[in-house]
């Protein structure tokens, strides 16, 4: 991954952006990341999370590739972000196959059951996904 | 896919114009998969070099830019250590989720 940046350094202008945009699983693990709400015109209401199955190593290592330019003065850390990436679903069943797409994303079987209830209560409802995003805005140096 | 909305907020990419100065910037996207950050940066930039290990990926991204995009954007295979893209310099790098 630290030759991948140095290689993308090579490519920028003086003073351009890297721009390292993922999941931000370290938040993912306290908050039980990506959750399902069942959301209705007043409120969301919570049937579970996404079980994520890509491995904490990547993120882990992501995150010491940049320490690491940042440390040899290849980039300045301009900027850390983490905001909320939302998807809407029409049904449960379009988040099954939405789910069965997804490269690493499950759906656990306690959630399956608690947003189906839901659904059953609130006929017609959005599902929504909630995840978390992290932006690591680099600059050359 | 039908019935299913990602970003409809456009979140990410507002998120990204207010870090990087993507007007008028030419952008590199490594890893840009079927392109949806790709072609939402292709809005406001004034080109993206799009690169993907995966041809069908590719092949897909392609598929799904509107016409008058297709001027902005080319998209190649590559990686981050192979983009391929000899003497070309750029404004902006953007890693979505391929670090």
């Amino acid at each position: 991954m630290v030759h991948a940046l140095i290689v993308t350094r090579g490519l920028l202008r003086p003073d351009g952006i890297l721009v390292d945009l993922r999941t931000d699983r370290f938040a993912a693990i306290r908050t039980r990341h990506d959750q399902v709400f069942c959301l209705t015109r007043d409120r969301r209401r919570y049937a579970g999370s996404l079980e994520i199955r890509r491995s904490l190593a990547d993120f882990r290592s992501a995150d010491r590739a940049i320490r690491e330019v940042v440390r040899r003065g290849l980039f300045r850390l301009d900027a850390v972000e983490v905001f909320e990436h939302l998807a809407y679903l029409d049904s449960p069943a379009h988040l099954e196959r939405a789910v069965a797409r997804h490269r690493y994303a499950r759906l656990p079987n306690p959630t399956r059951r608690r947003l189906r209830a839901l659904w059953r209560r609130h006929p017609g409802a959005q599902i929504l996904v909630v995840a978390r995003e992290r932006m690591n805005v680099l600059v050359k140096t | 896919m039908r019935g299913y909305r990602r970003d409809p907020e456009r979140t990410v990419i507002r998120t990204l114009a207010r870090r990087a100065p993507l007007q008028g910037a030419r952008v590199i996207d490594i890893g840009c998969g079927e392109g949806r950050l790709t072609r939402q940066i292709a809005g406001v930039a004034r080109s993206v070099y799009a690169v993907d290990p995966d041809a069908a990926v590719l092949a897909r991204a392609i598929r799904l830019t509107a016409p008058r995009l297709r001027k902005r954007i080319l998209y190649r295979p590559g990686t981050a250590e192979r983009p391929g893209v000899a003497g070309r310099r750029f404004d902006v790098a953007v890693f979505s989720g391929s670090l």
